[in-house]
């Protein structure tokens, strides 16, 4: 049945922050209004959607890594059940994976081969360790180095790197590719994918959705915080003429492999 | 007129060179690709070609010249991310005056919202913090510019207004523009001519 196969359902989310404006006035800004998705067991479903749209506090939402003046609405349900505040603290890191957008996630003062072991089992956190660095293409020797000293691709598959335990039911990898290459790029994809294929729901927010169809089954298109469709990942083909929203069509169409073009309709919202 | 790069050479650990004998010239009004794998050296040869690193051999001439002190810094140099280009204490208008005073007009063509200037660059969209940093290398003395992946955190219709937003600018102001990416996709649209950074290990090696 559909509904016991569900990871994760976010429904109504709607978030808030209270802004200081001039001394102890204040005002509350709410630039996530309506979202819902919901992931079941061996999917990935993919997170498109404009820059600003909220994709990245709808994944510090199901986190619980919300800024102190933010207040959240709706519900997020996970594995049946209503996934809250100290669900998320026992969780995070352990079921629940979180890979970043922000590279200022990673400790500046610590090794990053040590960031890597964290939370890997401790009688084989080595071998693993320099196992995931292999597969992600980096060499030993990076393992000795501080954040500040890797590129911009390496900081990326770090990040990756440490997303990767056993026993995660729910991954939901914020951008994780933009600025890698090729190999390493099908080398986090394939990730993804195995941790659906063991029966993981994977929730993928990314800009790149040529790649991000080579492996996502779902996609889920949001704009001023609001889902405007979910579609299957078929539906992102040729003109995009199988999509509801105007606006999905126009962000895959104007893919630099696509027109590169931009609608006048989105000129105009710009 | 160029900023030209001589026989570049570049490590960080002696005899471990990212690059060697690099030659580089970006003209004025001219758009260049730079390609090459992750960890290639293009973010180490766009700080060298920005100022902020000092090459082992080698030398950058900005229109002849050596780099001069105290003079506004004419390459600008946007960085490939951007939540680490800008001071996490200040908020967005002061990270902007810091370089100097945009007016309405340039805000807009990048999208960048009037009430995002009071606020802190951790209460800002990945996109919408790169457009400041955007708007920020604008300065009016800027006469070339390194784009070191500026758009990979950039929706597909984001990233298209603000190329031509950007390529349109450089084209006013006649500014050389050089493109960091590893899309080749996105090179093949923009760039008059594409180099690899692959290339010139290889020969290296050889
Ligand atoms: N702490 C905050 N206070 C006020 N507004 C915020 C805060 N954090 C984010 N926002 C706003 O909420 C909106 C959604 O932000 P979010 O980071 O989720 O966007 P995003 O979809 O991840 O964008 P990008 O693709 O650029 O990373 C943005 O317009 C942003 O300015
Ligand atoms: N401060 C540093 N100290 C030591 N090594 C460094 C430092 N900065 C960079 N490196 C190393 O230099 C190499 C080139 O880095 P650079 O950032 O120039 O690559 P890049 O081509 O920009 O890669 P990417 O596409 O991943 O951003 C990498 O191996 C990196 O680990
Ligand atoms: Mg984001
Ligand atoms: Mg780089």
């Amino acid at each position: 049945m559909k509904k016991s196969n569900q990871i994760l359902s976010v429904q109504n989310l709607k978030i808030s922050f209270t802004q200081y404006v001039k001394g102890l006035n204040t005002r509350r800004i709410t630039p996530i209004k309506s979202l819902h998705v919901s992931i079941n067991a061996g999917e990935i479903m993919a997170v498109i959607g404009a820059s600003g749209s909220g994709k990245s506090l709808l994944a510090h939402a199901i986190l619980g890594i919300l800024p102190g003046n933010a207040t959240c609405d709706g519900d997020i349900i996970y594995c049946g059940e209503p996934l809250t505040a100290e669900k998320k603290i026992q969780l995070r890191g352990k079921e629940i994976s979180l890979i970043p957008q922000s590279v200022n996630y990673l400790d500046p003062l610590m090794r990053v081969a040590e960031q890597v072991k964290i939370g890997l089992p401790k009688k084989d956190a080595n071998k693993r360790q320099q196992e995931l660095f292999r597969r992600y293409g980096l060499k030993e020797k990076d393992g000795d180095l501080y954040p500040f000293q890797l590129s911009g691709g390496m900081l990326r598959r770090v990040l990756f790197a440490t997303s990767v335990r056993d026993n995660i039911k729910l991954v939901i990898a914020d951008e994780p590719t933009p600025g890698i290459h090729p190999e390493a790029l099908s080398a986090i994809l394939n990730q993804l994918r195995a941790f659906a294929d063991d029966g993981a729901a994977v929730m993928l927010i990314t800009h790149d959705i040529v790649s991000a169809l080579t492996v996502c089954d779902r996609v889920t298109v949001l704009k001023d915080g609001k889902t405007i469709e979910t579609a299957k990942a078929d539906k992102f083909s040729a003109d995009g003429k199988g999509l509801q929203h105007w606006y999905s069509r126009a962000l895959w169409n104007a893919l630099p492999q696509n027109s590169f073009s931009i609608y006048e309709e989105v000129q105009a919202c710009l | 007129m160029s900023l030209k790069g001589n026989e570049l050479g570049f490590y960080f650990k002696q005899d471990e060179w990212l690059f060697r004998n690099l030659n580089i010239e970006l003209s004025y009004g001219e758009i260049l690709g730079i390609s090459g794998y992750s960890g290639s050296g293009k973010t180490s040869l766009s700080r060298i070609l920005a100022n902020y690193l000092a090459p082992i051999e080698g030398t950058v001439e900005i229109d002849e010249k050596c780099f001069a002190k105290n003079e506004a810094q004419p390459v600008q140099l946007i960085f490939q991310h951007p939540e680490k280009a800008v001071n996490p204490k200040w908020r967005m208008k002061d990270v902007l005056k810091e370089s100097y005073e945009p007016d309405d007009a340039v805000l807009d063509r990048f999208g960048i919202k009037k009430e995002w200037l009071s606020r802190y660059p951790i209460e800002l969209s990945g996109g919408e913090l790169q457009r400041f940093c955007i708007v920020r290398a604008l300065h009016p003395n800027t006469k070339y510019i390194i784009a070191d992946e500026i758009t990979t955190m950039l929706d597909a219709v984001t990233q298209t207004a603000i190329w031509s937003e950007l390529l349109n600018v450089c084209q006013e102001r006649k500014i050389g523009l050089a493109v960091i990416s590893h899309e080749p996709a996105l090179l093949s649209r923009l760039c008059d001519r594409i180099i690899s950074l692959n290339v010139s290990v290889k020969k290296l090696g050889a």
